[in-house]
């Protein structure tokens, strides 16, 4: 059941109703029902899976409760990390170690017939599993008191907003909150519809249409060169973009309907200065998540330079393997690894050259500098995100200015090439107007809230621009394509 | 107290929406509905003087390759573009209730007539327009969602993606139309003889190798995909045969001309699964003309239609074969 899908539309309104419509005490088992159905709809079996992985999870965090001895606690949660993520490997990563493994013996002369497996990946299981493990370590530390009630702990592991792709929640401030008594409220349901509604626009009409042009490129990047692979580059990372943060607006403002508060998982990350800005806008739960459980553990900040970098990358290596079982992945979070450790040895000296040039007297000129630099690492990295393989990822760059200088003399010349995107002329042109009018609404957003302002607009005009998204929205929007983020 | 202005507030605003919906319906309705060619088919088979006495069912291939208007008055082409099994059954049931004379069905045979490309498709709203809710019901297994959309799709053409497209591309035409005067026109319409043609005509071997290659390889890799024979659109056929021989009526298959380039990716795929079931259905004949223009690719529109030049010919031929089977 997909968030754009029409089952969505019929079961989100009749949980929302049902949940105000019950007394608290059965608020739980309302939300546990409608989870496991919600998950249960793309393949009964792995809710399964899901429901065993909670059962462990919940025991091995009361095991570790319960266990006063600092040691026997480690082994629990040495043992519980360990059995969650056996399941992400078995079921994420069995056939790309495999695969691996099979062309090193090969390669190597020496027989090798372990078949590949014919499994699905279960829906959202990298998501649940980071989900568990912060749980786990969370008991571990003492920062979070285990979960003793089961159906509170299963409503916790199968929230169906935030299930299938985040944002990943932190117990400590998602548990407690099925506990709260929500009420119904006017202004914070209001909000949550426009974010919902806003969604939606991100998805089915931004990202969605971005799609048309980015998949004939990147599906076929061989018949082209020059400003097609430039343009669908940058059109792929604004459609990751508003995919992946649609999704989480939908997830985020479904929950608020309910009186749920989850983490905010973007904030303009187009407008970050710097990559480690970036990562501090996008993915934000994903972020978090690394640096709290993976990136402080191994020392963080108070470590010399050399080995700083050294965790830096074995972060984002993980953090690119977290995505995907394939290369591509891994090289682009070397990458983004990268990025941040040349960031951090070359800041000093970036911070001098920009007081030799004389930019530093000039604030928004020398943030507008760092904020395209930003986006053109960015999505220069996003290239082996899309690409399918990495003879792909090496064509693209090895073609973005091949030919270019011809593409660009004409103007007949490159309506011919823009036309080869499958793209119409008013979807381009309208792909790029509402691009424009994402970061417009976000520049608003963050300067002075674009909610807020909306409560005190006159009525004729709120509704005016709802009708206008909703018809955007059922007009111009497409339906056909599932989220990027739902592959990992 | 929070419940009931809410409430008030969504009441509200949805009589907005509908209005606003309704205002783009009636939109719809004058620009295309009324000019449907699926619609215009179905008023032209109502009329009781058509008493035709073979009757062709199926997809764009009859629909596009079989032009009636060459082969003789007892021919009638029921044949719609993007049309199943299903509602080649639906269509069969109208016929036998409405049309006499007729003898015979002919009825695809081609590859893809059971696979995942045609059972997908459980929009049964078109064939509201032709027969009852019942008789939809005797041959679509119901799944509550689909029957949902179908029915909003049928009271509500532009719930459906589908039609707001369309809404979109003719709203667009129409503003364009204000500004150079050019008037939309449909590119596949009914000409005189109730016959579908394409405003623009193609020939597929004009088309560089290299395209005409990848433009097969992707129509089989779609058309062909797996699962090839979906036993929802065999119980259909099966369910056709056994009406027709219910009412004394034979039923012809026919494997309609494909292109080479077609035919060499369709080789690749279990195509003989799809021949198996065939051959156990109680099929009069089935004729198979796939290769029939195999030197003659200029006959062609694209990969897996016939141009006007290459139905004429191909009806001519197709009406000679069944006079043979049918005296």
């Amino acid at each position: 059941m997909l968030f754009t899908s029409p089952s969505y539309l019929l079961f989100f309104p009749a949980v929302a109703v049902a949940y105000f419509a019950l007394p608290q005490r059965f608020r739980w088992v309302l939300l546990l029902v409608a989870s496991y159905f919600f998950y249960a709809s793309w393949k009964p079996i792995y809710a399964l899976l899901l429901l065993c992985s909670t059962i462990v999870n919940f025991l091995a965090a009361l095991a570790m409760g319960r266990e006063t001895d600092r040691k026997l606690r480690l082994e629990y949660l040495w043992l519980a990390i360990a059995m969650n993520v056996a399941l992400l490997l078995f079921f994420k990563y069995f056939n790309f170690i495999n695969d691996e493994l099979r062309s090193l013996f090969g390669f190597a002369g020496f027989p090798y017939d372990i078949p590949s497996l014919k499994i699905l990946l279960p829906l959202g299981i990298s998501f649940y599993t980071f989900q568990f493990l912060g749980y786990l370590i969370d008991v571990y530390r003492g920062s979070v008191a285990p979960e003793r009630h089961f159906g509170v702990f299963a409503v916790f592991s199968s929230f169906f907003p935030q299930l299938i792709a985040g944002p990943i929640a932190r117990a400590g401030n998602l548990l407690p909150q099925f506990r709260t008594v929500h009420l119904l409220e006017y202004r914070r349901i209001v909000d949550s519809l426009l974010l919902i509604l806003w969604g939606f626009f991100k998805k089915v009409v931004i990202a969605d249409n971005l799609a048309v042009a980015v998949n004939t490129v990147y599906d076929h990047p061989e018949r082209f060169t020059g400003l097609p692979l430039i343009v669908t580059t940058v059109f792929f990372a604004f459609q990751i973009y508003c995919d992946f943060s649609g999704y989480s607006d939908i997830a985020v403002g479904s929950a608020q309907v309910m009186g749920f508060s989850l983490t905010d998982n973007f904030q303009r990350p187009y407008a970050a200065r710097s990559i480690r800005d970036f990562w501090r806008r996008w993915h934000i739960s994903l972020s978090l998540w690394f640096r709290d459980y993976i990136y402080i553990p191994l020392g963080g900040n108070r470590v010399s330079p050399s080995r700083r970098s050294l965790n830096l990358m074995a972060v984002f290596l993980l953090c690119g393997l977290w995505h995907g079982a394939a290369w591509t992945f891994v090289v682009w979070g070397a990458l983004h690894g990268f990025y941040q450790v040349w960031g951090v040895m070359t800041r000093s000296m970036r911070e001098q050259l920009a007081q030799v040039s004389g930019l530093m007297r000039f604030p928004r000129l020398l943030g507008a500098w760092q904020v395209t630099c930003t986006f053109f690492l960015v999505a220069l990295a996003w290239v082996f995100f899309r690409a399918a393989t990495f003879t792909d990822a090496a064509y693209i760059f090895t073609h973005f200015t091949k030919g270019l200088a011809d593409q660009l003399s004409s103007f007949a010349g490159l309506r011919e090439i823009l036309g080869n995107l499958s793209m119409s002329k008013t979807l381009f042109v309208g792909s790029i107007l509402s691009i424009v009018l994402l970061e417009g609404v976000q520049w608003l957003q963050q300067r002075e809230g674009v909610r807020h302002g909306f409560h005190h607009m006159p009525k004729v005009l709120r509704w005016s621009v709802y009708y206008i998204l909703i018809f955007a929205i059922l007009f111009a929007g497409r339906f056909e394509s599932p989220f990027i983020y739902f592959q990992f | 107290m929070p419940a009931r202005s809410l409430f008030h507030s969504a009441v509200s605003f949805l009589i907005g929406f509908g209005v606003l919906f309704a205002a783009c319906s009636a939109y719809y309705e004058v620009r295309v509905i009324r000019s449907d060619n699926l619609l215009k088919q179905f008023a032209y088979v109502r009329q009781e003087s058509l008493q035709p006495e073979v009757v062709f069912f199926g997809d764009s291939h009859p629909a596009m390759d079989v032009r009636t208007d060459a082969m003789g008055g007892r021919y009638f082409n029921f044949a719609f573009p993007s049309f199943n099994l299903r509602e080649a059954y639906l269509k069969v049931q109208f016929i036998l209730q409405h049309k006499p004379r007729v003898r015979a069905f002919v009825v695809p045979a081609d590859d893809h007539i059971f696979s995942v490309y045609r059972s997908e498709d459980r929009n049964f709203a078109p064939m509201l327009h032709l027969v009852t809710l019942r008789d939809v019901w005797q041959v679509y297994q119901f799944r509550p969602l689909d029957m949902l959309t179908s029915l909003a799709t049928y009271v509500a053409p532009l719930s459906n993606p589908i039609h707001r497209q369309e809404f979109v591309r003719v709203l667009k035409k129409d503003i364009s139309s204000l500004f150079t005067g050019e008037l939309l026109q449909r590119d596949l319409f009914w000409d005189g003889h109730c016959q579908l043609t394409l405003r623009e005509g193609k020939e597929w071997s004009t088309l560089p190798e290299g395209q005409r290659e990848e433009t097969a390889a992707s129509r089989v890799q779609v058309q062909l995909q797996d699962p090839l024979v979906n036993q929802e659109l065999v119980r259909a056929l099966r369910s056709l045969l056994a009406l027709a021989e219910e009412h004394g009526v034979a039923v012809i298959g026919v494997r309609y001309p494909i292109v080479r380039e077609y035919q060499d990716r369709a080789r690749l795929m279990d195509i003989a699964s799809v021949r198996a079931v065939q051959s156990k259905l109680p099929f009069r004949a089935i004729l198979d003309y796939q290769q029939l223009y195999d030197d003659r690719q200029n006959l062609f529109q694209d990969e897996d239609h016939l141009n006007e030049t290459g139905a004429i010919l191909f009806s001519r031929r197709l009406a000679r074969d069944l006079e043979a089977l049918l005296p």
